[in-house]
């Protein structure tokens, strides 16, 4: 397994090289906005910027992994992995866990970056952000901290993981249908779509449970669980079809 | 030993093999003869554990084939799939970290008889490097069990004794290796045992030297015999 | 050494070897290859291979002592005995194509003093 991942990572590597180099520069580009009002545009630049990054940064992450996937499971380039002895639970395995831990080092990276930038900006600024607590707090959310971010981060993150699995299923299930016929995404794409409202209507139906004004955190909480399932379920699901079905 | 039993296999309602019977012994040099379509690449497939049979079964040592028997089966297929960012040495690694039975020093030689140097990018490499990397990697695995789809595809004429000098070395009493091409030519003084397919079929399979000394055949001749006795009929 | 593929391998690697002897490249006494170096040297299955040592045991030109290698048969005579083997091969041969031809006996006699 231990090899496997090392080969997951390395397959993601520009990916992630990419993604880290566009943030340093927007943070560049915050950090000489932070001590001049004057440049303060180019500051807010890049704090957009950074906001920017990580959302796609970590949208990316899932993409790679994913193209990776179908790659190869439709391509000779398959026979790399499936040539190896390991079974389709290691192999796919590999895969989800390398993208977990992708995640999470993302997650804490974005999540140190932010902030450490909220916190100059709160020595800068001083009263900005109790202002903007006191206005968040006035609406009924929690107000922003380290935890918060973090938090928020996690919840994502999680939520985005099993987004991942899901198509992982989505994939190897249109793989083993198709067997590199036509239309491989199209189905790929349909089955995912299937697979979210599918999920989705099962989970309605679970939180419909949970009662009103329930703190936010327990509510995120129970989210997180729900995302850990769907992911554990369909890792399984997706390894079973590999071991099982799959021609190359 | 490598056990054939009744194997069939249909893509989309397409049979593509149909009931092949082989039994295959260590020690000898097997080949797989027969035009494109004729489910030499399928078979090998079958037997290297990447495909599932639609019926019957392929044994190694008695048991189905499968993860443990890719330890000691080596494939070689026809098309390119190294990942793209390697180089000839990542190739090795791969190869080292994924079979225990991988050999470096066996890969780094024959890479140099080959002349391939190790630091070049897999994406820069010709199709007849390419076809050189492959084959290094797989010779240079210690395995039971060789299962060469056209090793001389795309191989000058140079490297292709080399080659020939990889494979005859790796014969020992407890190796079988099976070679598969439609240039017979080539291969012919190697063989020990040839089996021909066409449409799926298993044809014929015949000792070539006892094709010699009976029927005063060489195998290209035999080859052409068969294949086109099965055009009339068909 | 090209390689007639209508005949057996072993048959004619076989003759190679004799006809070492015969010119002195190899002499009697003297270890010969390996079955996989013989393999290897004319690109031929080590199997094969084997069989022209087996071949030869049978002629009684070689001796395979077990773990050690294969020996041309220790006999000086051995190699007058192979020549004359080859030669007499040869002139049926010759004469028997000849005489297809339709040539008489006499006929081939005369075409051979001629020759020389």
């Amino acid at each position: 397994m231990k090899q496997l991942l090392k080969y997951e990572f390395r397959k993601t590597r520009s990916v992630k090289i990419i993604v880290f180099l566009v943030a340093m520069i927007f943070e560049v580009l915050f950090l000489i906005g932070l001590p001049f009002k004057s440049l303060e545009k180019i500051g807010m630049l890049g704090m957009g910027g950074l906001v920017f990054t990580t959302v796609f940064g970590i949208f990316m992450i899932g993409i790679i992994g994913i193209s990776n996937l179908y790659t190869d499971l439709n391509t000779k380039q398959g026979y790399m992995l499936f040539m190896t002895p390991r079974n389709g639970y290691q192999v796919i395995g590999a895969k989800v866990l390398e993208n977990g831990l992708s995640l999470l080092l993302g997650g804490i990276f974005f999540g140190i970056l932010g902030s450490i930038d909220l916190m100059l900006v709160a020595v800068r600024t001083g009263d900005f952000i109790k202002l903007l607590n006191q206005t968040l707090h006035s609406m009924g959310m929690v107000e922003i901290s380290p935890l918060q971010i973090f938090w928020s981060i996690a919840v994502v993150l999680l939520f985005w993981l099993s987004v991942v699995t899901m198509a992982f299923f989505a994939v190897t299930l249109q793989a083993a249908i198709l067997n590199g016929k036509r239309f491989g995404g199209l189905i790929s794409i349909m089955i995912f779509i299937g697979m979210n409202i599918l999920v989705s209507i099962v989970f309605s139906q679970i939180n419909r449970l949970i009662p009103m004004g329930t703190n936010d955190y327990l509510n995120s909480s129970i989210w997180m669980i729900e995302s850990t399932a769907v992911t554990v379920a369909l890792y399984f699901l997706t390894g079973w079809i590999v071991e099982k079905k799959l021609s190359i | 030993m490598l056990e054939s039993r009744s194997v069939s296999k249909s893509f989309f309602g397409k049979t593509v093999l149909k009931d092949v019977d082989l039994i295959l012994e260590p020690g000898k040099i097997y080949a797989l003869l027969g035009p494109n379509g004729s489910g030499k690449t399928t078979w090998m497939k079958l037997a290297a554990s990447l495909l599932k049979p639609t019926s019957g079964e392929i044994l190694y040592k008695e048991e189905p084939v499968g993860l443990a028997s890719r330890k000691e089966i080596a494939y070689l297929p026809t098309d390119p799939f190294f990942y793209s960012w390697m180089t000839v040495q990542d190739v090795g690694r791969y190869y080292a970290d994924f079979f225990e039975d991988f050999q470096p020093e066996a890969f780094e030689k024959l890479l140099s008889k080959m002349e391939l140097p190790t630091n070049l990018k897999v994406r820069t490499l010709s199709s007849g490097m390419t076809a050189k990397l492959k084959i290094a990697a797989t010779l240079a695995r210690n395995a039971k069990v060789y299962l060469l789809d056209e090793p001389f595809n795309g191989i000058d004429l140079l490297a292709r004794n080399q080659i020939m000098e990889s494979i005859i070395s790796s014969l020992n009493p407890e190796v079988t290796l099976v070679l598969s091409s439609h240039l017979v030519e080539e291969i012919e003084s190697v063989i020990d045992t040839s089996i021909f397919m066409k449409d799926g079929l298993v044809a014929e399979v015949c000792n070539t030297e006892d094709l010699r000394t009976r029927e005063g055949l060489s195998l290209t001749q035999k080859y052409r015999q068969i294949m086109q006795n099965r055009a009339n009929l068909g | 050494m090209k390689l007639e593929t209508t005949v057996p391998i072993y048959l004619q690697v076989g003759e190679e070897i004799k006809k070492a002897i015969v010119t002195g490249k190899v002499k009697p006494g003297e270890k010969l290859p390996s079955a996989r170096e013989l393999a290897l040297k004319y690109t031929i299955n080590p199997n094969t291979a084997a069989r022209v040592y087996q071949h030869l045991e049978q002629e009684g030109i070689a001796m395979t002592k077990r773990g050690m290698g294969t020996y041309v048969i220790e006999n000086q005579d051995l190699t007058d005995q192979i020549r004359i083997g080859m030669a007499q091969e040869l002139v049926s041969h010759f004469v028997g194509n000849m005489k297809e031809l339709g040539f008489s006996e006499a006929e081939i006699v005369k075409l051979i003093e001629e020759e020389r």
